[in-house]
């Protein structure tokens, strides 16, 4: 079956240099059935990779540890699910599910765009096939997911723990799909400017390609953040981690883009900046896959080791060079139709969105860039921590969320002083009230997140205000009662109070980050039990020791061979509030060098962290217990010295009962944060207005229908 | 690589052949056409592609039309603003209808020119007089005195 899948690999390589010549062989001798065949390439092209993905999958799941990748990230104990999704832990399936979801989403746009742009389409088919052809050509030179082992090893080195973690099965697929998506926009730009056809065609195909991309981009990064502060053992959502960045990067971006976007679909202004941001966006994309794959940069991520990153500059250079060259020598047709009419008006705000995105996105750059810069030029190693990036990020945090209240209550076009203070005034008394009441309720001496509650207030009171006088509106027109009529409203206008949606999570999220980080309680101390400990106002009492041994109690599939663990008893104002159970796990080691009991627990631990998660504020505890304790030892020194390997789970044994009769101190870490939930309800709110946004009028569904239906008489009557 | 293997191999290999080269087999086997007959394949084909393009761009601007009336309803522009707005806009699209006229396309503007209601002095205070029946996702008219339209919806 290896062979077959990469048999699959160069046939995949031979359908993208087929498809890369028909397609530009076709538009340039004007000959369609060569586009057309081209097209069929990259239908081909993912039925091929899905072939390729699948006997992956499968050896996986059939543990075949015949299969390089399989060996190295998989296990006879690793549960079934687990499995199916480390095909993409490693860094050769994460390079197939790459070239895969791209041939996918690649069907998917040519396929919807098979009847129109032509020629835009051609040199995207062209394009879109050179990339995943870069992809394929990887896995062949480079990083074969194919590769296999003879004699096949008796047993897997099993997944990496802290990749045993329900997010982390969809984080990947989701983020890769952001990237992927993020190159259908780039491709069908370059096409539309090698074509020289920037119109409102290209506009409305583009714009659901990106929405997409922004959508899967921003659920990719969320759920990381979700898996960072759920599963790693430092209790933090955003670490400014390098591979983090790479991923923010596009997604700012790709917004500032959906939003430009509308001043070039109304006013034909815009057009240089629009493509540049396309191209931005897709040639970052790239990056981050870069970064993540070539290990340049430190990262507790990055996991990648082969020499991917001469291939992958070589790309980006090339991306660069032509995007530079396409709009420049294009300058022609990027000329702006009209010039804004007023500063007061929903452009000035767009363009003062779209500065402040791209100004994070700049700064982020130089953040994550400046390490390899550094070394590049000077030969030493810098480093970039989070007191660089809030420093720059926060203020512009700021900007962006008081931006995102100010769209929606100002007019496109030209909007009069009179106007703007009656629309700005209650949104204002929101935010002074919201200030002043914080201020006197004694939340003080963080000035930032004083603002951003402030602002969030202004948001939320002109959204708000934006649907009552819809409504009021639409009931003075339709005489539909209060429930009715917003639903209308909503049905009939879903990109803008489906955007508007989008900014009221937008605020929510930024409530969560600023009180989380900024009115957070954190303590680490060593316990013993019986002793607790006050955090903020919550008091923590080590109630008794814990020991699990694997596979009786691995009930979390957490793969350790031995959990040594706490439960917490938490308390307020001597009320129970929660019990608290962390613990670490210990892993085999990969060789034996440490004795047969020592080589069961040698490997690396990793911390399982306990939260009871609230509304109005997170109480988190992690463990690091004191396996290095001298009683401890003992045994592992002993079992060592009498105990063959298949016996040695039986010191493992006898070192559980020795913890949780005579525990050493352990050393904990507790944090109690505010608000954190609200950075994930408010991820939901922005995923529920983004697809409100995108999802087809009912009046355009209908209109396709009667259009199909109108194509099928008409042809119908020509056959007679 | 077994049999059934390599047999899996050729079948893959030929329905990508099959799947790829369809589209060059069929114009193999379509009538040859003269240099006469391509050309004005060719033309009908640009034509129909322009023809889209302008329908896309027709749209867009009912979008705004539209996006302009809830801006004036919600009171974010006032009367006199949105009665220069709306003239510009329904200008911009008449153009844009004559335009699909001329490539010889069917417009979307069918609604009868009836008296339009001008804007309340203040749009906040004024009550809001009903429209006028319409069906909720008629395009606007674009006769100098057209009906006004409930609020409606806008396009994707």
């Amino acid at each position: 079956m290896a062979g077959l899948g990469f048999a699959c690999l160069l046939l995949a390589m031979g359908v993208c240099l087929y498809g890369i010549g028909a397609a530009i062989y076709g538009v340039r001798a004007g000959r369609p059935e060569f586009s057309i065949s081209a097209r069929r390439a990259v239908y081909a092209l993912a039925i091929v990779l899905t072939v390729a993905f699948g006997i992956l999958e499968v050896a996986f799941l059939r543990n075949d540890f015949v299969f390089n990748t399989v060996a190295d990230t998989s296990s006879r104990t690793t549960p079934a699910a687990y499995r199916a999704a480390a095909v993409w832990s490693s860094q050769e399936g994460s390079l197939l599910l790459w070239a895969w979801l791209l041939s996918l989403w690649s069907s998917l746009a040519l396929f919807l765009t098979r009847r129109r742009m032509r020629e835009v389409a051609s040199w995207a088919t062209a394009i879109l096939l050179a990339l995943d052809g870069f992809f394929v050509g990887l896995m062949i030179f480079y990083a074969d997911p194919f590769a296999t082992t003879h004699p096949a090893p008796a047993e897997g080195v099993g997944l990496d723990p802290l990749l045993r973690f329900p997010t982390m099965m969809i984080h990947p697929p989701m983020l890769y799909s952001g990237y992927t998506l993020c190159t259908i926009p780039l491709a069908f730009g370059m096409g539309a400017l090698i074509a020289r056809r920037i119109d409102a065609d290209w506009i409305r195909a583009i714009r659901r390609f990106a929405f997409a991309a922004w959508l899967c981009l921003g659920v990719g990064i969320l759920l990381g953040a979700r898996w960072s502060y759920a599963e790693l053992g430092w209790g933090g959502y955003w670490g400014w981690d390098a591979v983090e960045n790479a991923s923010l990067m596009p997604w700012l971006t790709a917004t500032a883009f959906l939003h430009s976007l509308m001043i070039q679909e109304k006013r034909g202004m815009l057009k240089v900046w629009n493509m540049s941001l396309v191209l931005a966006t897709g040639t970052l994309a790239v990056m981050g896959t870069f970064l993540v794959r070539s290990g340049v940069l430190n990262s507790i991520h990055a996991f990648g080791g082969a020499t991917l990153g001469v291939p992958f500059v070589t790309l980006i250079g090339i991306l660069i060079a032509a995007s530079i060259y396409l709009v420049v020598s294009r300058r022609e047709v990027l000329r702006s139709e009209h010039r804004l009419d007023s500063l007061i008006s929903r452009e000035a705000a767009f363009l003062l969105n779209n500065l402040v995105l791209v100004g994070l996105c700049f700064v982020i750059f130089w953040g994550t860039y400046f390490p390899l810069i550094s070394e590049a030029v000077t030969g030493q190693e810098a480093s970039v921590g989070p007191p660089w990036f809030d420093r720059y990020t926060v203020p512009l945090a700021l900007v962006l969320v008081l931006l995102s209240g100010i769209g929606p209550i100002i007019a496109w076009r030209r909007a009069t002083l009179a106007n703007a203070r009656r629309n700005f005034l209650a949104p204002t008394l929101a935010a002074l009230v919201t200030l002043g009441v914080l201020l006197l309720a004694g939340v003080q001496g963080r000035p930032g997140a004083l603002a951003m509650f402030s602002i969030a207030a202004f948001v939320f009171a002109s959204v708000a205000q934006e649907f009552a006088r819809g409504v009021r509106a639409r009931r003075a027109m339709a005489g539909e009662s209060a429930p009715r009529a917003l639903v209308a409203l909503v049905r009939r206008n879903r990109r803008r109070y489906g955007g508007y949606i989008v900014h009221v999570g937008i605020a929510v999220m930024f409530i969560g980050v600023a009180a989380s980080s900024s009115f957070q309680h954190a303590s680490e101390l060593t316990l013993t039990p019986g002793h607790s400990t006050k955090v903020g106002a919550y008091t923590i009492r080590y109630a008794h020791p814990t020991a699990t041994l694997t596979p009786r109690y691995d009930q979390e599939h957490t793969g350790s061979t031995l959990g040594l663990g706490a439960v917490l008893d938490v308390t307020r104002n001597g009320r129970h509030v929660a019990w608290l159970h962390p613990s670490e796990g210990f892993y085999a080691a990969q060789d034996m060098s440490q004795g047969s009991v020592g080589s069961l627990i040698g490997g690396q631990p990793v911390s399982h962290i306990s939260m009871d998660a609230g509304i109005t504020r997170d109480v988190w505890a992690a463990i690091a217990p004191d396996i290095e304790a001298p009683q401890l030892q003992r045994i592992v020194k002993i079992g060592n010295a009498t105990l063959h390997p298949e016996d040695a789970l039986v010191a493992l044994g006898f070192l559980a009962r020795a913890y949780v009769k005579n525990p050493p101190p352990a050393q904990f870490h507790f944090i109690v944060s505010p608000l954190v939930m609200w950075i994930w309800i408010g991820g939901l709110i922005v995923l529920g207005g983004g697809l409100i946004a995108v999802w087809p009028a009912p009046g355009m569904a209908r209109a396709r229908v009667a259009a199909r239906v109108r194509g099928r008489a008409d042809r119908g009557l020509a056959r007679v | 690589m077994s049999l059934p293997i390599a047999l899996a191999a050729l079948l893959l290999v030929g329905l990508v052949v099959a799947v790829v080269t369809a589209p060059l087999r069929s114009a193999e086997r379509a009538p040859a056409q003269d240099a006469a007959q391509a050309a004005a394949q060719e033309a009908a084909e640009r034509a129909a592609e322009e023809l889209r393009e302008l329908e896309a761009e027709r749209d867009a601007k009912y979008a705004e039309i539209r996006d302009a009336e809830l801006d004036w309803r919600t009171g974010k522009l006032s009367p006199e603003d949105y009665a220069a707005v709306d003239a510009a806009l329904r200008a911009e699209a008449i153009g844009i209808l004559d335009r699909i006229g001329a490539a010889g396309g069917q417009t979307a503007s069918s609604t009868p020119a009836a008296g339009r209601e001008q804007p309340p002095a203040d749009a906040s205070a004024a009550p809001m007089r009903p429209a006028p029946a319409a069906a909720p996702d008629d395009p606007p008219s674009l006769e100098r005195t057209p009906a006004p339209s409930p609020i409606a919806g806008e396009k994707p």
